[in-house]
């Protein structure tokens, strides 16, 4: 995963717009309040609604 | 954006992208230049670009501000935008994909927001121009750049529909008046205008389409480009040139200043 997490910081979920966290194995970003995950397909992350799946 | 024009989008600037990003990027440095020189950026600037491609403008602005991100929603534009960017070893820019009605950042954040040729594709600007001015610092400033419509309503139809003829993913070009109160309902200071005339190659435009002379749309978009030369009723000044006509967009460039709350 080569993503600087700084550059992490400003992204939020483009539904909730609250901030999201990188999961633990790096290849997602998930939204606290919708549990939506964006993945991070070749270190570009996909904001998409459509392209994210929900995790509990 | 509706799924089904977002598909739209997508497909059209996948089957393009290579001779749409050789365009942006390669053949029109001096257009990029003369809109780099417009936006007067700043050095310390935390920039981005809405609805990016193949980041022609973000590659361009990058050396004159701190960081720059770019967000598109076409994966194929994110892979010719870093693509380019590794070319030009181009180190503080980095890219997302993603909705311009949704943008995935934090309010307030940016210091210059730009969006460049993308407005015609939106089903919903003003959606937009409102995600631009949220994730905008207030008293910060934004960057817009499309073409312009004819401004007399018969004139506009034909235009758009040439327009949308040659490109589905094209929803309607907005005439200078509907960007001015778009801006005005918005809340933003026109800091400056430009207005600008640019000429190019009818055959050039529909090929950077995807689109072939032997095709019937290709055709069709000819015939009512041709037909529309008597009192230039489509509003794009066409002239024969050998085979080719000549044909001008009007480009409008608005420098915005965003609203301090209160």
């Amino acid at each position: 995963m080569a993503v600087d997490p700084e550059l992490l910081d400003i992204l939020v979920c483009p539904l909730c717009k609250v901030s999201v966290k990188l999961t633990p194995d790096g290849e997602g970003l998930k939204c606290a309040q919708c549990h939506r995950v964006y993945p991070i397909r070749d270190d570009i992350p996909v904001m998409l609604i459509d392209e994210a799946r929900i995790e509990e | 954006m509706a799924p089904s024009h977002q598909q739209t989008v997508q497909e059209q600037f996948t089957k393009t992208a290579d001779a749409f990003a050789r365009y942006v990027v390669r053949d029109t440095p001096e257009m990029v230049a003369e809109k780099v020189a417009f936006a007067q950026v700043r050095a310390a600037d935390l920039l981005l670009d809405v609805c990016c491609g193949p980041g022609a403008f973000l590659l361009a602005v990058a050396p004159r501000v701190r960081f720059a991100r770019g967000i598109d929603l076409t994966e194929e534009m994110i892979r010719q935008a870093r693509a380019f960017q590794a070319e030009r070893r181009i180190r503080n820019v980095c890219f997302e994909r993603g909705e311009a009605e949704r943008l995935p950042y934090a309010d307030g954040v940016f210091d210059f927001v730009t969006s460049q040729y993308a407005f015609h594709h939106l089903p919903a600007p003003d959606v937009v121009l409102q995600e631009m001015i949220r994730v905008a610092k207030p008293g910060s400033r934004l960057l817009l750049i499309d073409s312009l419509a004819p401004e007399a309503d018969v004139r506009r139809e034909l235009h758009n529909r040439i327009e949308v003829l040659r490109d589905p993913s094209h929803t309607q070009t907005l005439r200078l008046t509907d960007f001015r109160d778009m801006f005005r309902a918005a809340g933003l200071q026109v800091v400056r205008q430009l207005i600008k005339p640019r000429e190019r190659s009818f055959n050039h435009w529909m090929r950077r389409a995807g689109l072939d002379p032997d095709e019937e749309r290709y055709t069709e978009v000819r015939r009512l480009m041709e037909e529309s030369m008597p009192q230039d009723a489509a509003g794009f000044m066409p002239r024969v040139k050998g085979d080719d006509l000549i044909i001008t967009h009007y480009e409008g460039l608005f420098l915005l200043l965003v609203p301090e709350p209160g």
